[in-house]
């Protein structure tokens, strides 16, 4: 499940440790570490709890002893270069922070309108669920529930989610349903599309330039926020420690 | 990084799965189970098995159904404009060609690659991922990796052209002075997506890694 966030997250791995002023100065660029494959003679010793000790690479089912990386750092596997897991700074609480910052830009976002124009004196204003609407008045229902969905309710549920999740891990409670809702929220990451609905709106924004006045509506700027966090709490949430707190078995 | 392959072992060698879902380590066998015995994760609850169910079979229908609603998608209009009282219908090939008349050039390149190229090149590439899974090419796995994974990036992006649309028909919806509409290619289009989408989503990109001795279970 690759999606942009996980194309760009080695990427700002290093943009929050040059903000983080602490003394852990790794170079974030070297911070990739390789960890080596295990050999058949090793599997001779018993193999209680393979999860704390080996990890298969989920994309091409390498299996490898775990090591500890460094902070910032992520494993990737040698064999085929995928990233197995990471070590990111203080995730929880910065995931937390992006995730309930973007669900308040989530509102204006869908209330205020993205774009205004005016053509032949008459005035027009849009928000993100007219363009739904409008479709399905049209008779393409289907589309424009897609459209609804895409661009609006499922990067919404996919914040709740964080927010919900993160809040269960740090009360330590009602984590059974935690996991499904996590569980839920991996299965919905690549059918977030706020990104692609805002390159959509900029290019419609310079088609209609030609011939008619068209500004942005205070909507698009909550629409730019609500994608910038929803986009950094993707990267910065560390996936593999939520499932690690997550797992019943170390709450038994 | 260059490590030797032939001699890393597989997960599945040891008896073990990693959950698809949450990358749990799972003891599994695949002998002396029950027929309707479901092997799960011990964390998430999710299936697992050293590979998806049906990964095969589904990724098949997917883009096979895709491929044929490609056909539709690109001949019938996806819009209609309506300016003045004159009405004219796009596909997606003429709209693009309506927006080079107009110099457009940006806009047209990048719906071109969303709306043409990608869906285009998604299909292709996933039928060449499959057959190198049932004729088990070795040599370049791990560029058929690196493909797969841009696959599965790229896929999303089609979605451009239809919240274009979306936009544009909430924007320009003024009776018969300017009117945009969308036309019946749009749900075809729609439909390619999300069929190629859920192809990528399906596949198992364990199945590139498959050596020999595992292959036989390819058809389970």
């Amino acid at each position: 499940m690759v999606s942009i966030c996980n194309q760009f997250a080695a990427f700002y791995q290093g943009w929050f440790h040059i903000n983080s002023s602490d003394t852990h100065t790794s170079n974030p660029g070297a911070s990739t570490t390789s960890i080596l494959p295990i050999s058949d003679s090793s599997s001779d010793s018993p193999v209680q709890h393979i999860d704390s000790q080996l990890v298969a690479c989920h994309q091409c089912d390498l299996l490898l002893k775990k090591s500890a990386i460094p902070q910032g750092g992520v494993a990737k596997c040698p064999r085929c270069a995928s990233s197995l897991y990471h070590n990111k700074k203080d995730s929880l609480n910065r995931a937390l922070a992006l995730a309930l910052t973007g669900l308040v830009f989530f509102v204006p976002a869908n209330t205020l309108p993205i774009l205004s124009m005016s053509m032949i004196g008459r005035e027009q204003e849009g928000i993100i669920l007219s363009g739904a609407l409008q479709l399905a008045k049209t008779g393409f229902v289907g589309v424009g529930a897609l459209v609804f969905l895409f661009a609006i309710m499922i990067p919404a549920i996919q914040l709740f989610l964080i927010v919900v999740v993160l809040l269960c891990i740090k009360l330590n409670a009602g984590l059974s349903v935690a996991i499904n809702l996590f569980k839920l929220q991996v299965k919905l990451r690549p059918w977030s599309m706020v990104e692609i609905y805002l390159l959509g709106t900029l290019l419609t924004c310079l088609k209609l330039m030609d011939d008619a006045e068209v500004t942005f509506g205070s909507g698009f700027y909550a629409l730019v926020g609500l994608l910038l966090m929803s986009l950094l709490s993707a990267i910065s949430l560390d996936t593999s420690q939520v499932w690690r707190k997550l797992d019943r078995n170390l709450y038994d | 990084m260059n490590t030797d392959v032939n001699a890393n072992t597989n997960a599945r060698d040891q008896q073990l799965a990693v959950c698809h879902l949450c990358h749990k380590l799972n003891h599994h066998t695949d002998h002396d189970i029950p027929k309707d015995y479901k092997s799960i994760c011990s964390r998430c609850g999710q299936e697992v098995d050293y590979l998806k169910k049906y990964s095969l079979q589904k990724t098949w229908a997917y883009l096979i159904a895709g491929f044929i609603l490609l056909i539709p998608a690109n001949l019938f209009p996806i819009t209609s404009v309506t300016e003045l009282g004159d009405k004219d219908a796009d596909t997606i090939y003429s709209g693009i060609v309506r927006l080079i008349d107009h110099q457009f050039y940006f806009i047209a390149t990048l719906i071109f690659i969303a709306s043409i190229i990608v869906p285009v090149f998604k299909i292709t590439s996933m039928i060449y991922l499959l057959m190198a899974v049932h004729f088990q090419w070795l040599k370049g796995k791990r560029q058929r990796l690196f493909l797969f994974r841009f696959v599965e990036f790229i896929g999303r992006w089609s979605m451009l052209d239809i919240f274009v649309m979306a936009v544009l028909l909430a924007m320009v919806n003024m009776g018969n002075i300017a009117l945009v509409e969308a036309e019946i290619g749009v749900t075809f289009f729609a439909a390619v997506v999300i069929l190629t989408m859920l192809a990528a989503e399906s596949f198992d990109s364990r199945l590139i890694w498959q050596d020999e001795k595992s292959a036989e279970v390819t058809g389970k």
